[in-house]
């Protein structure tokens, strides 16, 4: 049997706002209670509570009004919150102090209001309004059962004080990588190796600076290179438009409640917008995205998920964003190096080693690059306009050896000239044709140079705009 | 007053949150554990609470209080505002309420959340009160824009 989930823990103690850190996760939504001058008093829900400092605390509010009404003539509140881990419960005596609508206390709340609003697609429609703070004069603990099963979440932390040698060891890694191939594995890989985030994603912004677009994962039963997000929507895209992480906790609770509101919303005739599915894990109830900047910009993004709806906290947080960053670092530095890569590569044909039998049918839609193998989908974009350019070298010269440079300076590709990617959508060409187990792969030959591996006769047909 | 789909919400395993003013006009927030309606006609409802919370819901001004409850499945809920009009120790009657009404709880809560009985029966009263309490009004209170609207009112 399993030691008790209060072993250690002085649970007679006075409970200061500190020790109830978990209750402002968000993951158990809070109760408040108001009261007009008369004596009517309202109950009801709240979406987000924040610990302000050692006194104070932020409600949200978006549309709570009878509340706010309360308010104005009776400053005072009851709160009940939970902590999600051990399910235990304080009642915090409350006096209003002031209401925020800009400032650091207000962002924080946003982008959790945010987050919840990009699970159903209701970016731009379920909005905070306002920041509501109160200072805490007193904290009650409501009930004191003891404890019979494990605190949620238990299982899955790290040990705080290996996260900064877990770190580094992540971050030597990274810094080993001699390619963006290599680095992006590492990542991911790492992540689950040196610190225990079994379910990641890598992804990467495209050139056009629209879409996120995974570039790899570890964790997952399909890796899903090249499945992408619109930058602004979904809980990864508006992390990644705001470049500020974003962490849900107790997703499943999150997501009825955000569908509850969204349902709210049609009935009031709003339309909220499309839903974006979440990518990775189906059971998935903590997830946490950091978004990776380097130089002021936004490189990508990383994502993390657990079953556990308990997963996440403040230091997952700021030891993901930190992995963020080195990996958002090093594919700059890659792409720096690639763009000032002169290598001299006259390419010449190679052997023609490709086997006999029956070819597979590769069609080519010029329109947006989407390419199919045998009918089946395998990439669209400039990723689907590079593999198409290097099919029509190997069927028209023979040609199996290439160069980067040479490459990327092909027209039909359409690459932007500034930021162009090339690598980086080499990459995921790579790792999809890997994933896919397709008839051709590609394999790096050295720096700036690769060779294509045709593994069965192709038979290729461009299907022109009707 | 209240109206079947109201009656059946509050007929079975609903989240119950309460809200009274002291007598200073202080607010406390408390937990319901189950509801037996008397009358929907009338509005007549008796609600199982927490001992501890007893003191404070007999000393609400006129015993004025609110009462929301919520279909923790899809977050479906409802506030009702009236008065106290009866407190006293839980009979038999709200024991066994409040015994099917946590049954009823678990299983909504673990099948919508995933949350283990084990964990929220952590603050699960030790001992029972129940109330009287005559409804006034109904609200919606389902997350989202129209939170707060009046459903019902004894005069309208």
């Amino acid at each position: 049997m399993s030691a008790p989930a209060d072993a250690g823990r002085d649970v007679d103690a006075p409970a200061t706002l500190a020790d109830l850190a978990r209750c402002f996760e968000g993951a158990v939504p809070a109760v408040i209670a108001t009261a007009a001058a008369d004596g009517t008093p309202n109950v009801t829900y709240l979406s987000k509570v924040r610990m302000v400092d050692e006194e104070r605390i932020a409600l949200s509010n978006q549309f709570f009004s009878k509340t706010a009404r309360n308010l104005a003539e009776n400053p005072r509140a009851s709160v009940l919150v939970i902590d999600p881990a051990t399910y235990d419960e304080y009642r915090l005596t409350l006096v209003y102090e002031r209401t925020e609508r800009r400032g650091v206390v207000f962002e924080r709340l946003r982008q959790d209001i945010d987050a919840l609003a990009a699970l159903e697609g209701m970016e731009g429609v379920f909005k905070l309004r306002a920041a509501d703070i109160y200072r805490v004069v007193d904290v009650e603990r409501t009930v004191l059962r003891p404890a019979t099963i494990e605190p949620r979440g238990a299982g899955r932390r790290t040990d705080e004080t290996e996260l900064v040698p877990r770190l580094a060891e992540l971050g030597v890694r990274i810094g080993r990588c001699p390619d963006l191939d290599g680095l992006v594995d590492t990542a991911t890989r790492g992540l689950c190796e040196v610190l225990g985030y079994d379910h990641a994603v890598l992804l990467l912004l495209d050139e056009r600076g629209e879409r996120l677009y995974t570039i790899a994962s570890h964790g997952y039963e399909a890796e899903g290179v090249g499945s992408e997000v619109t930058l602004g929507e979904g809980v990864i895209g508006t992390a990644a438009a705001r470049c500020a992480p974003a962490r849900i906790g107790n997703l499943r609770q999150m997501r009825k409640y955000s569908q509850t509101v969204r349902r709210s919303y049609e009935d009031e005739g709003v339309g909220p917008g499309r839903e974006i599915p979440l990518p990775g894990l189906g059971d998935a109830n903590s997830l946490l995205v950091a978004p990776a900047m380097a130089l002021g910009q936004l490189v990508g993004a990383l994502l993390v998920e657990h079953p556990d709806p308990v997963a996440f906290g403040p230091s997952d947080e700021a030891v993901l964003s930190v992995v963020a960053t080195l990996v958002a670092n090093a594919v700059e530095l890659d792409r720096a190096r690639a763009r000032e890569d002169v290598t001299p590569a006259p390419p010449t044909a190679g052997p023609d080693t490709t086997p006999d039998g029956d070819a597979t049918l590769v069609r080519f839609f010029p329109a947006d690059g989407s390419t199919f193998v045998d009918g089946d989908y395998l990439i669209k974009g400039v990723a689907g306009r590079i593999l198409w350019s290097l099919l029509r070298h190997h069927a028209d010269e023979g040609r199996i050896e290439f160069t980067n440079r040479e490459v990327r300076l092909d027209p039909t590709l359409e690459l932007p000239e500034f930021r162009d990617n090339f690598e980086s959508r080499l990459i995921l060409l790579k790792r999809r044709l890997d994933e896919r187990d397709a008839p051709v792969r590609i394999e790096k030959t050295g720096r700036g140079r690769f060779r294509l591996d045709v593994r069965r006769p192709l038979r290729l047909e461009a299907v022109a705009p009707t | 007053v209240l109206n079947p789909d109201q009656v059946a919400l509050l007929g079975r395993g609903c989240a119950l949150i309460i809200g009274v003013a002291g007598p200073d006009g202080a607010p406390h927030a408390a937990r319901g554990w189950g509801t037996i309606v008397h009358s929907a006609s009338e509005g007549r409802v008796r609600l199982v609470v927490d001992a501890a919370d007893r003191d404070r819901l007999a000393a609400a001004p006129r015993g004025l209080v609110a009462v929301t409850a919520t279909d923790v499945r899809n977050l479906r809920s409802v506030q009702l505002k009236g008065r106290i009009t009866a407190i006293g120790p839980a009979g038999p009657a709200d024991l066994e309420r409040f015994r099917t009404y946590l049954d009823e709880f678990a299983v909504d809560v673990y099948e919508s959340d995933g949350t283990e009985r084990a964990l929220f029966e952590r603050f699960v009263p030790f001992a029972f009160a129940a109330c009287e309490i005559a409804v006034d009004e109904v609200f919606d209170q389902t997350p989202g824009p129209s939170a707060g609207a009046a459903l019902r009112s004894r005069t309208g």
